[in-house]
């Protein structure tokens, strides 16, 4: 394996205000291949466990992944690492768009950002010129109207900004972190809350560089084989006909997308109307691309007129947004799921927890644990478009019962009482994806046991456990979604993968799903070698997935969690899929758990990577971290 | 709903007791009363013992200090309001964002006597409001109210207009300053007009992020005693005795500042950041001595024999403070003197009450200007970093000017603002070597290589580095009066002999008087004629326990030791029982502790031992537990 190139880090420290810039470690580049890989070895290394998540010494790591900005089709997405406010453990949320790749050209492949302003601030990043400002003015404008000030005041329509809108400002712990105009977000594990709590409002850049390659003539050539392979599959061009919206209605069919907070899966016929094609195409005007994609996937929508109309462009509600939103709560509306989405877009809200949160409301309001009394005169009922919509707004300003469920489901459930706990669907405190492990039994370890909590991103078994899409190279062929067997392995492969693919940059739905059928795991390996001058195996790749999984985990350990969290909430483990091909299915978590640990090394007491997994993955200085003990304190105190 | 008159026919009187806990929720704006459980109250005596395991019952480890479910503990043990002396004082207990762990500030005055007098021994807060609110509570009438009209008021303004607004000037408030508001990790929770303060680990920074800047209070209601006719005896018995107690009348005259010459000379106060040397200037803030040049007078807490707050003024010239301000503390002028090498009363005055007013514990404020200071001095730190600022030891202007910038986290003042293990991490460069903290919690103002036993408070404290979880120093150098119940006569000061012992019982006992509500450097120092038996004899008469010594300090110890779980639980580690590697290794440079360095490692296993934890991982072993009674604990702890 030859010498990666050379990775600049960009530190600002918000609290002194002093701005740095130095290399990146090539050992930490060879070892986790460079992006949210290389930042969770640094999150793990400089926050302490006793920093919490809103601590100014916090770092909110923003990058790009190693290969965006470069040919590479579909690697247009930015990371975002912290500590989470909603789990206290290791944060991750990712987005497409243009700002990773503007970063890239601005000379920098990270951005760490440490310490909290003493007034609002935002960061300008022009090439070289890099400046902490003042965002007084912006302070109090949602999303989309700071990007646009942001950009018109600096005097550059083509600066990209990722900012906050006045949820992240007001420390709701189900903020995201948006960009491209309030219409992508980064926003799982309340990572806006983080930039809020560090006063910064946005991060404002502008680049002219070109990002290195090693044989740039090569990747040329194998990007437009690859790229005029995508134009002809069939697959491919669906995906990008359709986007992930496309997908709500198959998925509540098997009981996959959840329905009434989890309760009434493959209950609901209305699914059809939020699909695309179907009631959604009714609002879709358009489609959009990240940096240089060869799917283009995103929606854009518009509400013309009515109680939910929306600006003339904005972009629509993906699966998960489709399905928190909608099939969660109920609504079948797609111009009232619309809205609720664009609305979470420029208040900076995360669809996944901002719809369970509603959802989970509605629940405890259908079941008497809250009443009118509790929701300001509000009836919450499964269904309701207009009180979906009134919450959205509530929840972001922190108005009144909106205050409540600011908070996430955990800690709105604890504030509630009343046994609504059950009614909380989260994995320590993050609330799950719109997946239900009941439909694809390998989620269940997937959400159990990832560092993040209840995050589907950690590795999306259920494509590996539908026959329809093979992932050649994980030899996995033949699973059956609603057997255990064989599922900790899936679970343990498909983790490892998404996770480097991830560290290279690319985009999983479009590179890890099987649905871009040219685009094999093989090829993407390929053009990373290729980009970055590594020859690196497959079984390397696999390695270095692993490594990046357990760098995670061992922080997540670190900074309190325990073995006996490693779970699901009692619905998903107790309570039948009610109806449909899922019916009867529960997840069977225990039957694969220990199997899971395992194969993952991990003390299947305290739920810590075993000394001899890390040694082994060359985390030495982790192995130390996790089993210094108390004697050898002693002796070298 | 039950008939409220109903219900006070079947409630026990419980004695020291009103029975009611008022819970209240910021976030849903709720507010109920809830009973005692005279059970519980029995094995944590009440107070902050009580408060303790309800912290550790109500907030899991998965909720941070800033958080809308961390909760805000204000407490008053059972003898607070009921006849007895010097114990007018009111705890705060919560999850600290300085250390992450236990955390707990205390304050006397004349708050937490009226919060009991308003028919209340708990305030059990939760939650977070989306704006500023206050809480007024009016005997049975409580409310929540906006306080918009007082966010970014200081604290002694907060205080008078929330008096005036309401109409009535008996009113107590509790409230933070703007160093609260902008979550100074070390912002306190001030009373008295902002003369007192409840200013250890943070937890008027907890307060700010709750929204809440204060808590008024005006209470009717008496105190219920279960032996009255005992109580006034031994009232009587001690009151006469307390008249004729030089230590008494020595302490009242001189207040606490006037240990402070003692303590330097003893290398006990630390000076210019724990440097172990001598400080010249130190005649200048003794008392007698320059501390006289800004004295004005006394002043009481509620129903106190000795009456040690001291008011002062300065009158002019650039430290010049309101007339009747009070004055600062032997920790505050150790702090703020000594520490930081100022030796000019009237500048340590104005930084003690600009610390007052806008809210900021003055030990932890000190600490954080001695830490930058010797930063500065040493190169790590420079005239760009300090906005200009020639930060020598001594520079009182300098001093002086640090408290606004803090408090408002201006320019430097904003790293300073996080405290000193944070401010070393963000300077890196080796600054940690000067960040004097135990678990994040800057130390009390007595120096473990003085009192050796006192290394082990420091460093196995549940709070970090507070001395007031078990204060040995006083029978280490067999001061005052002996306590012929603890059996500690004969220490030596610079000795680790019996020392583990001594920690261990100091602790205990400590934890047991503070519970009861007691003042512990009226009541357990020995520098009163308080005896321990009179402690007790208080407690039996007003509650009407038998409770003998033996379970007092055994009440002591669990309480302590809930503490403790608490903190392991939320993450400590058994290797943060340690102190600042300055104290282990560089000794006192003059006087009679001259060489020492604080050996703890001598004492450790032996008081792991008597604490009955576990060596390996510090938590207390399932026996122990069991032991106490905390079955509950033990099955968290060792799931």
């Amino acid at each position: 394996m030859s010498e990666p190139a050379n990775q600049t880090i960009l530190r600002v420290d918000l609290t002194r205000k002093t701005i740095r810039k130095e290399p990146v470690e090539k050992e930490l580049l060879k070892l986790f291949l460079g992006g949210p890989g290389v930042a969770a070895k640094i999150l793990y290394d400089e926050v302490d466990h006793w920093v919490d998540a809103f601590d100014p010494l916090n770092r909110l790591i923003m990058i790009p992944g190693s290969l965006t900005g470069t040919l590479v089709p579909c690697v247009g997405r930015h990371f975002i690492i912290t500590k989470s406010p909603l789990t206290g453990y290791f944060a991750e949320a990712n987005a497409g768009g243009f700002w990773g790749a503007e970063l890239k050209f601005a000379g920098y492949d990270f951005l760490i950002v440490t310490g909290r302003s003493e007034k609002p601030a935002y960061i300008s990043i022009q090439d070289e010129t890099v400046s902490i400002l003042n965002a007084s003015d912006y302070w109090g404008l949602n999303a989309r109207d700071a990007d646009r000030a942001i950009r018109r005041d600096l005097g550059d329509e083509k600066i990209k900004v990722a900012d906050i809108g006045q949820a992240g400002e007001n420390l709701v712990r189900i903020a995201g972190i948006m960009n491209d105009e309030a219409n992508r977000a980064a926003a799982r594990c309340g990572v806006g809350a983080v930039m809020g709590s560090k006063n910064l409002k946005a991060v404002a850049v502008r680049g002219h560089g070109v990002v290195p390659v090693a044989d740039s003539g090569r990747l040329r050539n194998e990007v437009m084989k690859l790229n005029s392979e995508l134009a002809k599959d069939e697959s491919t061009q669906h995906f990008h006909k359709y986007g992930t919206a496309g997908g709500i209605e198959p998925c509540v069919v098997l009981g996959d997308a959840p329905v009434a907070n989890w309760t009434k899966n493959s209950q609901f016929k209305e699914a059809d109307q939020l699909n695309l094609p179907g009631g959604y195409s009714e609002i879709s005007i358009g489609i959009r691309s990240c940096h240089n994609c060869s799917v283009s996937c995103r929606r854009v929508v518009s509400v013309r007129n009515g109680s939910y109309a929306t600006e003339e462009k904005v972009e629509g509600p993906e699966y998960e947004s489709v399905a928190s939103l909608g099939s969660m709560c109920m609504v079948s509306d797609i111009k009232a799921v619309g809205k609720a989405n664009d609305l979470c877009n420029t208040y900076g809200l995360d669809t996944i927890s901002t719809g369970s949160v509603i959802a989970f409301a509605m629940e405890c309001f259908e079941k008497g644990k809250i009443t009118a009394d509790d929701t300001d005169g509000m009836t919450l009922r499964f269904g309701d478009g207009e009180a979906l919509v009134a919450l959205v707004r509530k929840i972001a300003l922190r108005e009144g019962f909106g205050n409540v469920l600011a908070e996430g489901v955990r800690r709105a459930a604890a504030t509630i009482g009343k046994e609504t706990e059950k009614f909380a669907i989260h994995v320590k405190g993050l609330e799950l994806g719109m997946h239900d492990p009941r439909a694809n039994q390998a989620m269940s370890l997937t959400y159990a046991c990832s560092p993040t909590g209840g995050r589907h991103m950690e590795g999306e078994t259920l494509w590996v456990e539908t026959p329809a899409f093979p992932v050649p190279e994980l030899n996995l062929e033949g699973l059956d979604r609603l057997s255990t067997e064989r599922k900790p392995e899936a679970a343990f492969k498909v983790q490892n993968l998404w996770m480097a693919l991830s560290a290279a940059g690319y985009c999983l739905l479009a590179c890890a799903t099987g649905t871009t059928k040219p685009y094999t795991i093989t090829r993407n390996i390929e053009l990373y070698n290729i980009a970055t001058g590594t020859q690196i195996s497959f079984d390397e790749f696999m390695k270095a997935g692993e490594r990046i999984f357990n760098v995670r985990r061992a922080f997540t350990m670190r900074h309190g969690a325990r073995r006996s969290e490693d779970t699901l909430p009692e619905r998903l483990l107790k309570e039948p899929i009610p109806a449909g091909p899922s019916r009867g299915s529960v997840a069977r978590l225990d039957e694969m758990l220990p199997k899971f640990y395992e194969m993952r090394g991990w003390d299947p007491v305290s739920g810590k990577p075993l000394k001899q997994k890390l040694l082994e993955l060359g985390l030495e200085d982790v192995a130390e971290d996790l089993y210094d003990d108390y004697q050898y304190k002693q002796s070298t105190r | 709903m039950t008939n409220a008159s109903s219900e006070r026919e079947v409630l026990i009187v419980l004695g020291g007791f009103q029975g009611f806990i008022l819970r209240v929720d910021l976030t849903t704006g709720k507010i109920s009363k809830e009973r005692i459980n005279e059970h519980q109250a029995r094995l944590f005596i009440g107070g902050p013992g009580l408060g303790a395991k309800i912290l550790y019952d109500e907030v899991p480890p998965w909720v941070e200090s800033f958080d809308a479910l961390n909760e805000l503990i204000f407490c008053t043990g059972p003898l607070c309001g009921a006849g007895t002396f010097s114990v007018g004082r009111h705890f705060i207990l919560t999850k600290s964002p300085l250390t992450g762990y236990f955390g707990e500030a205390n304050a006397g005055g004349f708050w937490g006597a009226e919060l009991k007098f308003a028919g209340y021994d708990m305030i059990v807060i939760r939650g977070r409001a989306s704006r500023p609110r206050y809480l007024f509570i009016n005997d049975d009438v409580c409310e929540i109210r906006d306080a918009k009209d007082y966010w970014g008021l200081d604290a002694r303004e907060t205080d008078r207009n929330i008096r005036k607004d309401l109409g009535d000037s008996k009113i107590r408030v509790a409230t933070i300053g703007q160093a609260g508001e902008n979550l100074v990790l070390f912002a306190s929770v001030m009373n008295d007009e902002a003369n007192r303060a409840a200013a250890r680990c943070g937890v008027g920074a907890v307060m700010g992020f709750k929204n809440l800047k204060g808590i008024a209070v005006r209470g009717h209601k008496n105190v219920p005693v279960a032996d009255e006719s005992r109580l006034r005896a031994i009232a009587r018995e001690t009151g006469q005795m307390f008249q004729k107690d030089t230590y008494t009348k020595t302490f009242h005259k001189f207040g606490t500042a006037g240990g402070y010459e003692v303590a330097v000379m003893l290398g006990d106060s630390p000076v210019r950041n724990w440097s172990g040397e001598r400080f010249e200037g130190v005649e200048n803030l003794s008392f007698p001595g320059g501390f006289e040049r800004v004295s004005t007078g006394t002043r009481t807490c509620h129903n106190c024999v000795i009456a040690c707050r001291r008011v002062v003024s300065v009158k002019d010239g650039p430290f010049q403070t309101e007339n009747g301000v009070e004055g600062p503390e032997y920790e505050s002028s150790s702090a703020l003197g000594g520490n930081c090498g100022v030796s000019d009363i009237e500048a340590v005055t104005k930084a003690n009450d600009l610390c007052n007013v806008y809210g900021m514990d003055t030990i932890s404020a000190g600490s954080a200007v001695a830490f930058a200071m010797e930063c500065y001095e040493k190169g790590l730190i420079n005239d760009v970093d300090t906005d200009g600022i020639d930060l020598k030891f001594g520079n009182a202007p300098a001093l002086v000017e640090f408290m606004k910038k803090i408090a408002f986290r201006e320019g430097f003042g904003n790293v300073l603002a996080d405290g000193v293990k944070r401010a070393a991490h963000r300077i890196g460069g080796g600054a940690d070597k000067y960040a004097i903290h135990v678990k994040g919690l800057e130390l009390g103002m007595h120096d473990p290589r003085a009192f050796e036993a006192m290394s082990l408070t420091y460093a196995c404290a549940p709070t970090g580095g507070r001395h007031m979880e078990g204060e040995t120093l006083w029978v280490e150098q067999n001061m005052g009066i002996p306590y012929d119940e603890m059996d500690l006569a004969g220490l030596d000061r610079l000795s680790t002999d019996r020392k583990a012992e001594a920690a261990f019982k100091v602790q205990n006992v400590w934890t047991a008087l503070s519970a009861s509500g007691y003042c512990l450097l009226a009541a357990a120092t020995g520098t009163t004629m308080y005896l321990l038996s009179d402690n007790l004899h208080f407690l039996q008469a007003v509650t009407g326990w038998d409770m003998n010594f033996d379970e007092l300090m055994k009440a002591g110890e669990r309480i302590f030791n809930v503490r403790r779980a608490f903190s392991m639980r939320h993450g400590a580690t058994v290797d943060e029982d340690t102190l600042p590697e300055r104290l282990l290794h560089e000794p006192v440079k003059f006087g009679p502790s001259k060489g020492s360095v604080a050996r703890l490692d001598e004492m450790l296993p032996e008081f792991y031992a008597l604490r009955g934890w576990d060596p390996q991982n510090g938590k207390p072993t399932k026996e122990k537990l069991l032991e106490l009674g905390l079955d509950d604990i033990a099955r968290d702890l060792w799931a």
